[in-house]
């Protein structure tokens, strides 16, 4: 297993903090991942509860389980990346790369790496509703441009696809990825595209917010 | 650690190798690459049950592709 | 593990422009099918997995096993399974008496098992409960309550 040294921010200051981008997760990993994150999600439930918050309002993931999600790691296709903190994990993200096409010109019908998931740790979202902060930011940003290098050493040239869960669509835009469309087959989840020339403006930070 | 491997190809294979290089604007070694992916995931679904099909929407037809 | 160094490194200042993306939203999560990220459509959550979950954790907090929750809720013992592993829609009546002995409101348990709001099938079982033979004078305090709040909201959406 390999890692780069990599940073995140930390609120309030956005002091740097040095962390480990490690793909080539294993199952285990997964496990683990969420043998940390399982305790923290009931948390966050148990206070939306208390509040009576309409559980439209919660974040939209609050029920996964990333060790259900290891059987995808037995297609060579699939690759699993995760940041770390330490000993803590604060991002994890699975892509494929062999199953999707781009749908936007000039690269219409072109391979391209597809997220199939990508989630924060529980204590690295922005919750107003029970009043917490995120413990670091960036960890979003650092996992989608990881996805883009990926696809760059695939000789995709930073094509990058996903189905958007509607409360992570503004990110995406924010992020220079296209909404497409909503596709039926994914229960008219909003279909986003990182075209190559997006990509390359994301690396070096030139993002106009479509 | 990579490993090698030399491939013998008729004229025929050859010829989509280069065609699919072309279009999916990929090296050679990468369209193999891709190709075993594909193919390993196929293999992989089909035997936890799964089917593979072709849809043609404007049709309104379903056609298996793999069968075990 | 080995450290390999990359080029591809970023700066501050890529990183603090990129986060305001970020900041946009409570959370990225990308995540498959609704089976897998349980949505019904667009704009709501399937209650089962949540539910599942928050009966799991308040069944633990009271350190009971299943068996002990069914009795003492007075639910079959299969649906309480059923509905623990997100399999299963439970009936109105056994999120009613899952709130009594897991002691939280009623109506929050309803929201969150997605029975707050009428469904055509809802309102089926309500006109048959209330066209019983059963005189309602015979139902229990529990049981009457639980049917004035089917009502109530039948009255509230009866126009959808």
């Amino acid at each position: 297993m390999s890692f780069r040294v990599i940073q995140l921010l930390e609120p309030p200051e956005n002091k740097l903090v040095e962390a480990k981008l490690i793909d080539t997760l294993k199952p285990h990993d997964l496990e683990l991942v969420e043998r940390a994150w399982t305790p923290e999600r009931d948390r966050l439930l148990r206070e939306y509860l208390l509040r009576g918050i309409d559980r439209r309002a919660y974040p939209q993931s609050l029920h996964w389980r990333w060790d259900k999600k290891a059987r995808h790691l037995r297609e060579l296709q699939a690759r699993a990346t995760g940041i770390l903190v330490g000993d803590a994990w604060q991002g994890v993200m699975l892509t494929k790369s062999a199953t999707q096409f781009a749908r936007l010109q000039p690269d219409r019908g072109k391979p391209l790496v597809y997220i199939d998931y990508i989630e924060a740790a529980p204590w690295n979202l922005n919750l107003p509703d029970i009043g917490q902060q995120r413990r670091y930011r960036g960890v979003g940003p650092v996992l989608v441009r990881e996805a883009i290098l990926q696809s760059q050493r695939e000789g995709f040239h930073g094509r990058l696809g996903l189905h958007s869960l509607p409360q992570s669509e503004h990110f995406y835009t924010g992020c220079g990825m296209t909404g497409v469309e909503r596709d039926a087959a994914k229960q008219n989840l909003l279909y986003f595209e990182m075209t190559r020339e997006a990509a390359t403006r994301y690396m070096e930070n030139e993002v106009s917010a479509t | 650690m990579k490993k090698t491997m030399t491939l013998n190809l008729m004229p025929t294979e050859m010829a989509a190798l280069d065609e699919l290089a072309r279009k999916k604007d990929l090296s050679k070694t990468a369209v193999i690459r891709q190709a075993l992916r594909l193919y390993q995931a196929v293999d992989l679904r089909i035997e936890d049950g799964e089917k593979l099909f072709f849809e043609d929407e404007k049709e309104n037809k379903k056609t298996e592709l793999v069968v075990l | 593990m080995k450290n390999i160094k990359h080029r591809d490194e970023y700066s501050r200042d890529w990183l603090l422009r990129a986060a305001e993306a970020e900041d946009r939203v409570t959370s990225f999560s990308v995540g498959g099918l609704a089976a897998d990220v349980g949505w019904l459509d667009a704009g709501s959550i399937a209650p089962a997995p949540i539910l599942a979950r928050f009966i799991e954790l308040a069944r633990r907090a009271r350190n009971l096993t299943l068996e002990s929750l069914a009795v003492r809720a007075e639910i079959d013992l299969a649906e309480l399974v059923g509905v623990t592993e997100a399999r299963q829609q439970p009936t109105p009546r056994t999120v009613y008496r899952l709130s009594q002995v897991l002691d939280v409101s009623a109506e929050n348990l309803m929201e969150l098992a997605g029975l707050a709001e009428p469904r055509a099938e809802l309102a089926q079982a309500a006109l048959r409960f209330a066209a019983r033979s059963e005189p309602t004078v015979e139902l229990s305090e529990e049981e009457r309550n639980a049917l004035n709040e089917f009502v109530k909201v039948l009255v509230d959406k009866s126009d959808d």
